[in-house]
This record gives structure tokens, sequence and C-alpha cells, in this order.
């Protein structure tokens, strides 16, 4: 009975009535206790029960308190006997009857959403709330009192750091480790082995600040692992289809790469070339339009061969039109008026000039456009013309050669016949040859293209088998992580949880009580299976007695009717038989006693649970406090009558 | 510094004992791949100052010229060939196995061109439970710290990020990263 209390209990505080540590049983339940949870449960139950919460001083009142009670259970269902005395005096198993009924009825929902398992930020909220409320639950502790921020502290304490004082930066420096140890059966060599066992310096030696040690490390690992990443990526969806090995892809990305830098590094150098030139023109556009304004333009440029060509044009224009500038300035008599006009006039002088050059300057670049023009022609029709010589020589050459043939005409003429014969016979054996050749060449071409073709579509099979196996890996590695993700969660979650409800506990009781239950119903049946074979033998017995006695009755009574000794015998016999039948009576009679006996005493054990006297105590107490009580509203009325 | 100079620094290491020649050699090589300079205070009994300012330059200076133009064992010899026999082995041994390592450093230092470099970053994540205005307002920060190398000296730039922005920045370094996984073999 200890377990059920124990639930009971745990669930009324659960529910939130405020009990004592110490009260174990229900038996240490006092009256008001009773009362005070009754209600509870109920109000958990439905929220519209209209019942004080403890149980009011006024007798009478305590008496329609408990009787509401009781209604409102037998409403909700209770199947056993209930009243007000079932709250008032209690007894022990009614009131357990009672709490089991209530907790049962309990609503449930409530623990069913608990037990979900929660999302990651929910566990993160919570565990931030949980931190952040033990920090305002601790008194602040000067800084000096804490060695590097980490104190020791907490309900239960735990090791935390307080406040940011010795956070430091997560900065990494290069960090050098031993590779290839982790492959016993690859040799490495003396040098390297020498060089990890003498000279790397311990990782934790490595960084200058020690703190660094840990972010260098980790973003060694992290980098090598992305990088890894990466690569197993590209190999999946570029790599596989193009049918290479590891080595040959790497090597033709290579080569890939540094062409396509090579390339890239001559067009940036050519375009730089343009771009100094089309500069430089615009040097030049700068330098005329200074020119055209200023009397004065020298203009320095940086030099490409078309600048300096130009500036050989230009140039002497420039000294001219110094020269011209300069010559008015020379005699000084003349007034402003005339040097304005004179030097309008100039200036459209060399407008002019300027423009003539110009256009010159556009003829001779057509004219010589239409020279190089016409020079290609001239090439193209040279080498027409020679290749027109050329084949005229052949010609010559042939026709030179069947004259020289000539005067030995028919000689010549069976001659080459012959020569014509052999050679076509020869081509003729030659083609039967080569279709001798050709025919298995053919055939053999022909497997083998069979064979090529069959073996690229099961390449292909191949291949589609191996992408759909990494991507199924990769699936399954996913679904690995989450699952271990789901079950740390959920382990975080069982850890919290089994501080509240031993729940593992509960079920192995009640394994062992229905393993307790199976053994004792086999027990029963064991008596059972004794007292019917008792039962049996009883039977057989008394059958025997009955058959020996009628058969000795018949015996002696026989003998009777000649002996006188053998009557007296006969008379006691029945005597004796009658006499033991009494005695087999009295002993079943004692039996039934025994069994009343014990029957009563156990009714006995059952009245004095239910603490009769202290309840009849308690009765009369409050029997003649109602007395009281009446009496005292009866002189009210009659003073109120009065 | 001539060749003459040259020779008679490299003879310097000839002072040190074969132990310590392997670990001055191996710090020096630490010094190129900035896993930290050689220091001189555990060979000052050995060497005077300039020694030991000339001794560990014109081993750098050998040792990434060797890398760098992937010379052979017998070119190395003839450099070191005033030193001791045992001491040239020495050497040899420590560029053999140093080899990638100082690749790799040197690598680093030519891609590293441009004016300002990233070299490391760090970041944490806020989560704002309340201000002063909104009592729950529950949204995470990022702040994200990077340290970038000028030639200024290093600095650390400071940004904070929400959701959105660090979605953004994310994004865009995952283009930057594809480009990069072009060029890699």
């Amino acid at each position: 009975m200890e377990e059920v209390d124990k639930i009971v209990i745990h669930s009324l505080n659960v529910i939130g009535c405020d009990l004592d540590e110490d009260i174990q049983s229900l038996r240490q339940f006092s009256t008001e206790l009773i009362v005070s949870s009754a209600i509870r449960c109920l109000k958990v139950i439905n929220n519209e029960v209209d019942l004080p919460n403890s149980l009011p001083s006024g007798m009478s009142a305590r008496f329609r308190t408990g009787t509401s009670l009781a209604s409102i259970i037998q409403e909700l269902g209770y199947k056993g006997e209930i009243g007000y005395q079932t709250f008032l005096y209690s007894n022990e198993t009614e009131i357990r009857k009672v709490f089991m009924f209530l907790i049962d009825k309990l609503p449930k929902d409530k623990v069913e959403t608990e037990e979900e398992p929660l999302g990651a930020s929910a566990l993160l909220q919570r565990t931030i709330s949980a931190s952040v409320a033990r920090y305002l639950d601790s008194p602040w502790v000067p800084p000096y009192l804490k060695s590097k921020n980490i104190t020791w502290r907490g309900k239960p304490p735990v090791w935390q750091k307080e406040g940011a004082l010795s956070a430091c930066k997560y900065h990494s420096l290069p960090c050098k480790f031993s590779h290839g140890m982790g492959d016993l059966t690859k040799k490495i060599s003396k040098e390297v082995r020498s060089y990890y066992s003498e000279s790397l310096p311990y990782i934790t030696n490595q960084t200058i600040h020690h703190c660094d040690t840990a972010p260098s490390v980790m973003e060694d690992l992290a980098s090598e692992l992305t990088a890894q990443q990466e690569w197993e990526n590209e190999w999946n969806t570029i790599g596989l289809p193009s049918r290479l090995s590891e080595q040959e892809y790497r090597a033709r990305k290579r080569q890939r790469i540094q062409k396509r830098l090579k390339d890239n590094l001559r067009s940036d150098v050519q375009r730089s070339g343009d771009l100094t030139s089309s500069k430089s023109a615009m040097d030049l556009q700068q330098m005329i339009d200074a020119m055209g304004n200023r009397s004065s333009g020298s203009a320095k440029t940086k030099g490409s061969r078309f600048i300096h060509t130009e500036q050989l044009i230009y140039g002497k224009d420039e000294e001219k039109t110094l020269s011209q500038i300069q010559k008015p300035d020379i005699d000084k008599g003349h007034t402003e008026e005339e040097l304005q006009k004179e030097r309008e006039e100039d200036i459209e002088n060399i407008k002019t000039e300027y423009n003539n050059l110009i256009s010159k300057i556009d003829n001779l670049e057509l004219e010589s456009k239409k020279l190089t023009a016409s020079m290609k022609q001239m090439e193209d029709q040279m080498s027409t013309l020679l290749q027109q010589n050329q084949d005229k020589e052949e010609s010559y050459k042939v026709k030179k050669r069947t004259l020289d043939l000539l005067p030995d005409a028919e000689n010549n003429i069976t001659k080459i016949q012959s020569v014509v014969d052999s050679s076509a016979q020869r081509l003729v054996t030659l083609a039967n040859q080569w279709e001798k050749h050709r025919a298995p060449l053919i055939e053999q071409y022909r497997e083998l293209k069979d064979l090529n073709s069959k073996k690229e579509s099961e390449a292909e099979k191949k291949l589609e088998e191996i992408k759909a196996f990494r991507s199924k890996m990769k699936e399954v590695a996913d679904d690995a992580r989450q699952k271990e993700e789901l079950q740390k969660q959920l382990i975080a979650e069982y850890e919290r949880m089994t501080k509240d409800v031993n729940r593992s506990a509960y079920t192995k009781r009640i394994m062992e009580i229905v393993s307790n239950i199976k053994k004792q119903k086999d027990g029963i049946n064991q008596v059972l299976v004794d007292t019917r074979s008792v039962q049996k033998e009883i039977n057989m017995l008394s059958g025997k007695l009955d058959r020996t006695f009628t058969v000795t009755d018949e015996l002696i009574f026989r003998d009777a009717k000649k002996d006188e000794s053998v009557k007296k015998a006969y008379r006691n016999l029945a005597a004796l038989h009658e006499n033991f039948e009494q005695l087999i009576q009295t002993v079943t009679q004692t039996g039934t006693i025994m069994r009343e006996i014990r029957e009563l005493e156990d009714q006995i054990e059952h009245e004095s649970k239910s603490k009769v006297l202290t309840n009849l105590e308690k009765i009369t107490s409050d029997y003649q406090q109602m007395k009281k009580e009446n009496s005292t509203m009866a002189t009210k009325f009659k003073q109120q009558k009065s | 510094m001539t060749d003459q100079n040259q020779r008679e620094c490299l003879l310097f290491l000839g002072k040190l004992d074969s132990k310590q020649t392997k670990r001055v050699l191996h710090s020096i090589v630490d010094g190129i791949c900035k896993l930290g300079p050689p220091i001189y205070q555990e060979y000052g009994e050995v060497f005077t100052l300039p020694e030991w300012w000339n001794l560990s330059d014109t081993y750098t200076g050998l040792v990434k010229q060797v890398v760098k133009e992937d010379t052979t064992k017998d070119q190395i010899l003839e450099i070191l060939s005033d030193l001791p026999d045992g001491h040239k082995q020495i050497v040899l041994d420590v560029i053999s196995v140093r080899r990638d390592d100082v690749r790799q450093s040197l690598k680093t230092e030519t891609s590293s061109i441009s004016d300002a470099v990233l070299t490391d970053f760090d970041w944490q994540v806020k989560l704002a439970l309340s201000s002063d205005k909104i009592a729950s307002v529950q949204e995470p920060i990022t702040s994200l710290d990077l340290d970038v190398q000028s030639q200024q000296g290093q600095q650390i730039h400071s940004i904070e990020l929400n959701r959105e922005d660090l979605k953004k920045l994310i994004t865009s370094l995952e283009g930057a990263n594809k480009v990069v996984q072009q060029l890699k073999s």
C-alpha cells in the first residue's frame, strides 16, 4: 500500500497541494488535509466546483461541506459508499479508494504535452532563463575573488563563468601537426620521423598565448574539413560523370586553370597596351585642342610610336605658328587694335591651314588604304598566276614525255599496254587480297564495337549506381546525425524528467506486483487442487467405511443368529459405528466454528482499523458542539421572537 | 650582400653542434611559416648579435630561394660546399622535410598582394531578449570581427548583422567560394 500512497502524495503535490515532506502515507493525513486536498483535486478536475479551500470551523458548515463533497464525487462516477463521514471521520482504506478515484480522474492532456520532445529553440530558451535566474539569485562577488571569472555556486552548485572579464578573442594562428601517423602500415621517411619526434614543438607551445591554442587547432581542422567537403561535392557533381580517376581529374583541372591563367594574363597585357595607346590618343586630342586655343602649347606625352609620328607632323606646324606669332611681337609700334586684328587674322590663317592639313591627312589615309587594297589584289593575282604557271609546267612535262615516246610508237604502246595490264592484274589481286583481309577485320571491328558499346552502357549503369549509392550514403549519414541529435535532446529531456517522476521504478514495481500476483494465483490453484484431492480421499474413505461396515454388519448378523456372544459383538459394533459418526460430525462442526472464528477475527480487525473509538469520541464531541450550537441558535431565535 | 659575405654567413652554422643546428634551422623555417621567429637568447653564448642576424637572414634567404627555384640536392650541396658534411646533411634534411610548408607559406604570401588582406575572423551570436522599450525582442544578432592585415598593421573591423544581413553575406560568400572552387585543383 505504500507505493499507492506515494503515488497519491506525489500527484497531490503536482496539482499544488501543500503537503509536508514527512508525510509518507495516507494514515498521516488529518481531516483538514484530506478535505482540502480532495477539494483541490475536484477543482483541478472541474473548475466550476464551488467549495471553500479549507475546512470551516463551524460544525454544521463542516457537515455541509462533507455532504456536498461526497455528492460531487458521486456525480463524477464514484461507485463505492461515500458520505460526509468518509471525510470527517476518516477511514484509511476508504480515503485511499476515494483519492485513487480522484487522481484517476485528473485531466491527462497536460501531462501528455509535457512528454513531447521540445524543439531546440525551446530548450535554448529554457537554459537561458535558467542561467539568468541563477545569476539573479546569486549575490554579486567582486572580480578579484574569482579566478578567471569562474565560480562554483548555485543550487546544486556548478562551475560557471560570470561576466566577460577573462573572455579572450577567438584568434587563430597557423599551426603544424604531424601528418600520416594514423596509418601504421605506411612508412614515413627517417628525416620526417626525426623531425616529428625531435624538432616539432608541442601544439600547446606553438602559439604565443595559450588561449590561442584551441582556436588554432579548431580552425585548422575546420578548414581541412571544409576543403574535404567541397572536394567531395565537386567530385560528386562534376568529377564522377567525367569518368576519370581522381588524379587524372585533378591534373586535367590544373592544366585547364593554368591555361586560363595564361590566357587571362596575355589578354590583360594586350588590353593594357590598348589602354596606354588610347590614353595617348586622348592626350593627342588634348594637345590639338590646346594648340587651337592657346598660342603656345607643348604638352608632354608618353610616347608610343604613333604619337611620335604625329608629333613629327605637327611639330613643324607648331614652329611655324610660333614664328608667325613672334613676328608681330618684334615690331612693337602697332596699337592694341591692330595687334588684335592681326592676331585674329593669324588665328584664321592657322585654322584654315589646320583644316587643310586635316583634309590632306584624310586624303592621304584614304590613298594609303586604297594602295594597300590594290597591293593585296596584286598579291592574289600573282599567286593565281604562279599556280597557273605550275600547272602548265606539269602539263608540259607530261606532254614532253609522250612526245619522246612517239618515234617508236608501236613498241612503246605495247609496252605501256603490258604495263597497264600487269598493273591492272596486280590491282585485281590486291583488291582480292584486301577483300580477304577486310572481311574478318570488319567482323572484328563490329564485335569490338558491340563490346565497347556494351561496356559503355555497363559503365553508365555503374556510374548511376555509384551516384545513387553516394546520395544514399549522404542521406543515411544525415539521418543518423539527425537521430543522434534527437537522441541527445531526448536524453537531456529524460534526465530532467527523472528528477520528479521515477517512472521506471513504478513500472518495475508494477511488474513485480504482477509477478507476485501470478505466484499467488499459482499457490491458490495448488491449494485448491490439494483440497479437492483431500475431499476425494475423504469421500473414498467414507465409502470404504460404509462398505466394510455393511459387510461386517452382514457377517456378524448372520453369525449372531447362531451365537449369543456374537450378538453382543454386533451390538457393540453398532454402538461403535454410531459413536464414530458422532465423532466425525463434531470434527466437521469444529471446522466450521473455527472458520467462523477466523471470519469474526477478521471483522474485528477491520473494525478496529476504522478507529471506531476515536471516531466515536469525535462524533460525540461534534454532537455536543452541534447541540450547543443548536441551543445558542434556539436562544437567539427566541430572543428575536420576543 | 656579396657572394663572399654570404659564404661567410653560411659558415656560422659550423659553430653549432648537430643537435643545435637542427633546432636553429627548424626555427628559421618556422619563422618563414609564421610559426614564431627563432629566438636569439637560446644561442646567445655562441653568436654575437650581428652574427646571429646574418646567420638567420642568410638561411632564411637560402631556404626561400631553394624552395622557390626547386633547387636540386647537388646544387644545394654546391652552395653549402664549405660546411662540414654532417651539417650539410642536416640542412638537406630540414629542407626536404619542410619544403611543402615553406612552399605553402610563400604561396600565401604571394596571393595576399592586395592592400588589405583578411587574415582571421571571429563571430558571436547574441540573443537580444528584450530592450528598454520592448519586453520581448528575441532577436538573434551576429557580431562579426574581421581581422584585416593592411600596411598600417593589424586592424579589427567589427560588424553587427541581423538575420537578413547575415544571409546576404553568406550567399555572397558562397558565390565567391564557387569561383574559388573552380580555380582549385
